[in-house]
């Protein structure tokens, strides 16, 4: 891709697309879209060629990763949270794309290893899971969805993705809270007693 | 489901968000009156939404911290039996209210902890009750209670424990100004408090300030014993994923390494979290800096990066530290969140106020310099096992620490001496690292060659993880700062290429190869000696006894056993080496060059120099169209060459050699490196044997103070040079200086190279000839004596050494007057380098002196011919053997009533001598004496007394009580006599015997002299 071209260059298209779509410009998006998207997805390529199982992934590694690479380091905190939320969906791409793979490959009892964000080692998810969250996604609100994705595949806190989303820190709680629960309804169809001990 | 539909359920959803359990009910019934499906689908959207361990609910990052909590617009009115009074904070697992008791019988404020997630079942509500039960037995006044626990009416699990009201540990320290000692009584207080709890096996599994409050009274509590179990998913969930078991739970600063592997926690985990504390009470930051890092890096850290060392990090925290400082108040920790960026430092423009922040910080790191810091790094060791035993022992090491006492930290570590070594040893560690790290390419050739092309970069990988290990592995406590223990990173690199590349026999033996040339630049012969002679086996098994890598390792071991004073083997391996090597190369190359380089070193050494000066020649030519003249090894050899030549007699040719050798280096402008020491100290010697002292000494005085700062005390290079200075100084005639020097020198030499290593037996003779000088002739004779006996056993009777040792063993005991004893060991010397050698020169001479002593001045007169004819012969005119011989004989014509013939010659030895030695040095002083005697001999008794005075003058430097002042004395004094100052000269005539006789004895050659002269003078 264009990375291995004028880096620099890239940086600072990459920054002034941010700073664009920060002050609402919708084409900007969509050329900054495919950057981001592009280069997330070269590092997942990676990533997963380092690890020779290769079927893990470390998603807010990846993130961070992309974004120093994509945007630097000297921006705005306003941008980065833009640039997250362009990523968050990069990411929820590849990580289900990555699920498939898996389960297509017959090897559906491996996990899909993703990183938190803030607090954990690395976590595995079952690709069945990750897969059927993926479909149940496709139902919310997009409101709804866009708070999960935030925050689920590209660590957002609550008041960035407030700030993207231009509503309080407490809509954000509330309707991932309600997403959380429409989720979790159509994924966990037994109900609240189907704890993780049944899956 | 239509949209209008799903609108309307969201709606009604969060209706019953809002609501509180009983409004909720209401809502549903209301619903379900209208529309039983509506209903329906809204119960499974709360059943969903009270589910719990679900993808989104992986614990902290990629799902929201506080998802299925209580809002706080949700706070609940009561929980149990307490009042909610306000909520005090929420994490990842719960939230925790403050709430009071007031049934009419008591009052109390609690601290309610309500668990997110819950224990729906029986079996697992049982087990939290368990567990609660366990904890609720904790009583320690210095251990919050927990005082009762339930499930709330929404089945979440939740527990009452004593609100504490006070100060996390780390801002109480700060606010109160503690200093370094009452932190550390704090601290212990905690530590104690940690015990008690895992005498009743509870570990608390997180520790940290904020866990740790200090109320204003000065009490300590410790928040949240045991809780961070109870909340473990494995407690609760009973079916979580292993991988999440007990990872969630911590707080990355805190965060023991057993704890992000997931490995079993234990006591030893709750002692990590106890050194975390320490270190932020004594330094004002944590040990690792994770803030913003991605999970994997800080994870890595924790599990591989070492911590710093307390002392070099610490900066004073107290509110009067940081104002005096200049530093904004807490600037940097206002929050408990500690910014090492210096941004958060608000400089103000007081001068003194940043001195006073550097001294304060001065004071600090020194405080907590050494055991402190040993202290808290055993605490913080990666392996459990290797931390204190228990929280009590790290008690128990402050107060030793407190009370000056030696401490367990310090004991415990193995590498405690290893350290100082290391820490001396920068550059060789430096070196160390380079080659251990080059490994990685070095060995890809051996691979090749081994046509295990398709393996290659799977041992490439195993090597590299095998260095990686090495490096990580290094044990904090046996390093300083960020210098790594090269000894331990050796010992177990060694062990592990032995272990592990078993199978790869060529891999295997360029390995132990390369950390055998590590062990080597350390000074550690012994051992790169038997990881080279593995090596070498191997190569010869498994890659042919011709190959050029078994011409290598014999090379090695050859230049090794050099080292350590094996000197005929080193010949017999670097030739064989080069043997093989020639039949193998086209044509020659640099590692040729060395060995024959080496080779020649040897030669020279064992008197060989006509064959050393041709390899030294062939080394050059070689190294000087591959390398360049400037290399370290053409340096090296250019002054071999050198010092062949003028052994040689090959003057001119030697001269050329220095001057080209001598022009490469401005020793100006050195800077210190072992090259530049090498350097230093060849010139040194290159100048003494030009007879340049006075140039020579400040030169090895400059290597020996690079040398010390660049390697440990006593390593080889260190004493080599201290021995070289130690000769510079007794040339300068500075003989009490030069004494003490190479005392120094050969105690270290005695203690790291062994009794008999050559440099001990060369610095053992050093010191015997400056003894000698000084006129401590029993220690001389006793110092050199022993040396001979080691020689004898090593070296052939015609060995130059060997030869050497005779001769200097034969002059103190010459001097103090055991003339058979002397007379013995000149004529084992004379035997064995037979009547022609250049080393006969001064055995013959010493003969002479016996026979002189003995009064066989017949004997003494023929030997002193052939000396001469000898030195004539074989040495350049003017050489300081022949000086010496010169001087000894015009004693004998002295005796013989004819000292004024050596008039002429003793001037002219006074003329050459002054040229090279400053006035005062008693090597001129030993010149005048004679040439007064002679003066006087010949009648000149008012020039006799100014060349006599001119004699005591240059004897500054030996003792006021050495014979030679006796006897200088007493010709003075005859001189006087003679001169008509009768009374003044008889005095100096008595005085000058006295001297003689308490020195050497009364029946010694030397009074007897003095005696004669004293009656003559009487009777005159």
């Amino acid at each position: 891709m264009r990375m291995d071209g004028n880096q620099n260059g890239l940086r600072g298209d990459v920054t002034q697309l941010l700073e664009a779509v920060r002050g609402g410009d919708a084409r900007a998006m969509d050329r900054l879209v495919p950057l981001v998207y592009e280069e997330l997805r070269a590092l997942a390529r990676r990533e997963l060629h380092r690890e020779q199982q290769g079927h893990t992934l470390h998603a807010t590694a990846l993130v961070h990763e992309a974004y120093i690479k994509l945007a630097g380091s000297a921006v705005p905190a306003s941008d980065r949270a833009h640039f997250l939320a362009i990523a968050s969906r990069a990411m929820r791409q590849i990580l289900v794309d990555h699920a498939r793979r898996r389960k297509a490959a017959k090897r559906g009892g491996d996990m899909v290893c993703t990183t938190l964000a803030d607090a954990g080692a690395p976590v595995e998810f079952r690709p069945d899971e990750l897969i059927a969250l993926d479909a149940a996604l496709e139902q919310l609100e997009p409101r709804q969805r866009q708070v999960v994705e935030f925050r689920f595949f590209a660590g957002m806190e609550e008041k960035e993705i407030a700030d993207v989303l231009g509503v309080t820190d407490r809509t954000v709680r509330r309707e991932w809270v309600k997403a959380r629960a429409w989720l979790y309804r159509s994924m966990y169809p037994d109900g609240p007693s189907g704890s993780t001990a049944t899956r | 489901m239509s949209d209008e539909r799903r609108r309307r359920l969201d709606e009604l959803f969060d209706e019953v968000l809002d609501a509180s359990p009983d409004g909720r009910e209401g809502i549903l019934e209301r619903v379900g009156a209208e529309d039983p499906t509506l209903r329906a689908d809204l119960e499974a959207l709360v059943a969903a939404h009270e589910r719990s361990g679900g993808i989104l609910d992986t614990p902290g990052g990629l799902a929201t911290p506080g998802a299925g909590l209580p809002d706080p617009s949700e706070l609940p009115q009561r929980i149990g039996i307490y009042r909610v009074v306000s909520e005090l904070g929420r994490g990842g697992m719960g939230v925790v209210f403050l709430a009071e008791r007031d049934d009419g019988q008591f009052w109390r404020r609690v601290a309610i902890k309500v668990i997110s997630g819950g224990a729906r079942s029986a079996d697992q509500r049982a087990r939290f009750e368990a567990e609660r039960q366990i904890l609720a037995t904790l009583d320690h006044p210095n251990i919050a209670r927990l005082y009762d626990g339930g499930v709330t009416e929404d089945g979440r699990p939740y527990l009452v424990m004593e609100y504490v009201d006070g100060l996390p540990i780390d801002e109480y320290c700060r606010v109160n100004e503690l200093t370094v000692e009452e932190r550390i009584r704090l601290f212990c207080t905690v530590a104690r408090a940690v015990h008690h709890a895992h005498r009743r096996l509870v570990v608390h599994r997180d520790l940290k300030p904020t866990n740790i409050l200090v109320t204003n009274d000065g009490e300590v509590k410790l928040l949240d014993f045991g809780i961070a179990k109870i909340l473990d998913p494995s407690m609760l969930g009973g079916a979580a994923p292993q991988t999440r078991t007990g990872l969630h739970l911590m707080t990355p600063e805190y965060a023991a390494p057993e704890q992000v592997m997931g490995e079993p926690i234990t006591t030893a985990t709750d002692v990590y979290g106890l050194g975390i504390v320490l270190f932020e009470m004594l330094t004002g930051r944590r040990p690792f800096a994770l803030d913003g890092l991605a999970p994997v890096e800080w994870a890595r850290i924790i599990v591989q990066e070492l911590p710093p060392l307390p002392s070099s990090v610490a900066e004073p925290t107290s509110e009067a530290a940081a104002g005096a400082a200049g530093f904004g108040a807490e600037g940097w920790s206002v929050s408990g969140e500690h910014h090492p960026d210096p941004a958060f430092y608000v400089p103000v423009d007081v001068d003194s106020g940043r001195l006073a922040a550097r001294d304060q910080r001065q004071r600090l790191r020194r405080l907590l310099r050494g055991d402190l810091d040993r202290i808290v790094l055993k605490t913080l060791r990666k392996e459990p096992e290797r931390r204190y035993g228990s929280a009590a022992r790290i008690v128990e090491d402050l107060e030793r620490h407190l009370e000056g006492r030696p401490v367990e930290a310090r004991a415990d570590s193995a590498g405690y001496r290893l350290r100082k070594y290391v820490s001396r040893h920068r550059v060789s560690v430096g070196a160390a690292a380079v080659v251990a790290l080059s490994l990685v390419g070095g060995t890809a050739a051996a691979l090749t060659q081994a046509g295990r092309a398709t393996r290659q970069a799977e041992l490439a990988a195993r090597q590299r993880d095998l260095m990686f290990d090495l490096f990580r592995l290094s044990d904090p406590a046996e390093s300083q700062g960020d210098t790594i223990s090269a000894r331990g990173i050796l010992d177990r690199g060694a062990a592990r290429i032995e272990q592990e590349f078993g199978e790869e026999p060529v891999m295997q033996a360029a390995m132990l190869s390369d950390v055998a040339s590590i062990y080597e630049n350390l000074g550690m012969f012994a051992r790169a000696e038997e990881l080279a002679r593995r090596a070498l086996e191997l190569r010869l098994q498994n890659q042919g006894e011709r190959s050029l890598e078994a011409s290598e390792s014999y090379g090695q071991v050859g230049r090794l056993l050099a080292e350590q004073g094996e000197r005929e083997e080193a010949i017999e391996l670097l030739g064989l080496s080069l043997d093989i090597r020639h039949s193998r190369i086209s044509r020659p190359d640099s590692i040729l060059a060395r060995t024959q380089s080496d080779l020649a070193w040897q030669l020279r050494a064992g008197g060989r120099h006509a064959e050393a000066a041709q390899l030294f020649e062939q080394a050059l030519q070689v190294q000087q169209d591959l390398l360049g003249i400037d290399h370290p090894e053409a340096a090296s050899t250019l002054f071999g060459l050198a010092v062949s030549h003028h052994e040689l007699g090959q003057f001119d040719e030697a001269e050329a050699v220095f001057e080209r050798a001598l022009a490469r280096f401005d020793t100006a402008t050195m800077r210190p490196h072992p090259v530049a020491a090498e350097a230093l100290l060849n010139i040194a010697m290159i100048r003494r044997l030009r007879s340049q002292l006075y140039d020579a000494e400040p030169l090895a005085a400059s290597a020996v103070k690079m040398r010390e700062a660049l390697y440990d005390p006593t390593h080889p290079d260190v004493i080599e040079a201290l021995s070289e200075w130690g000769v510079s100084l007794r040339d300068v005639g500075r003989y009490e200086d030069s004494e003490r020097v190479l005392a120094d020198a050969l105690d270290r030499a005695n203690r790291s190279l062994g009794f008999d290593h050559p440099l001990t037996l060369t610095t053992r003779e050093r010191r015997g000839t400056v003894l000698f000088h000084l006129g401590r002739y029993a220690e001389a004779a006793a110092t050199v004596d022993s040396s001979i006996a080691v020689k004898r056993d090593r070296l052939e009777p015609d060995d130059p050494n060997y030869i050497m040792a005779l001769s200097r063993a034969g002059d103190p005991n010459w001097m103090a007057g055991r003339l058979d004893r002397a007379e013995d060991l000149f004529r084992q010397a004379l035997d064995g380098a037979g009547r022609t050698s250049t080393y006969s020169i001064l055995v013959l001479d010493g003969l002479a002196n016996v026979a002189l002593a003995r009064g066989d001045l017949v004997g003494a007169d023929s030997l002193f011919e052939e000396s001469l004819g000898l030195a004539a012969e074989k040495l350049r005119p003017g050489h300081r053997y022949t000086q010496t011989v010169l001087v000894d004989e015009a004693f004998l014509r002295l005796a013989q009533g004819r000292g004024a013939e050596m008039i002429d010659t003793l001037e002219n030895v006074l003329e050459i001598r002054s040229e090279i030695f400053h006035e005062p040095h008693p090597a001129l002083g030993r010149t005048l004496h004679p040439l007064g005697a002679a003066y006087l001999a010949g009648g000149d008794p008012a020039r006799a007394e100014a060349v006599l005075v001119r004699a005591i003058e240059n004897y500054a430097t030996i003792p006021d009580t050495h014979w030679r002042m006796g006897d200088v004395s007493s010709l003075l004094g005859a001189a006087l006599v003679a001169q008509g100052r009768r009374a003044e000269g008889m005095r100096l005539l008595r005085e000058g015997h006295a001297t003689v006789v308490a020195h050497v004895g009364p029946d010694s050659w030397q009074s007897r002299i003095t005696a004669a002269r004293l009656a003559a003078a009487r009777g005159s």
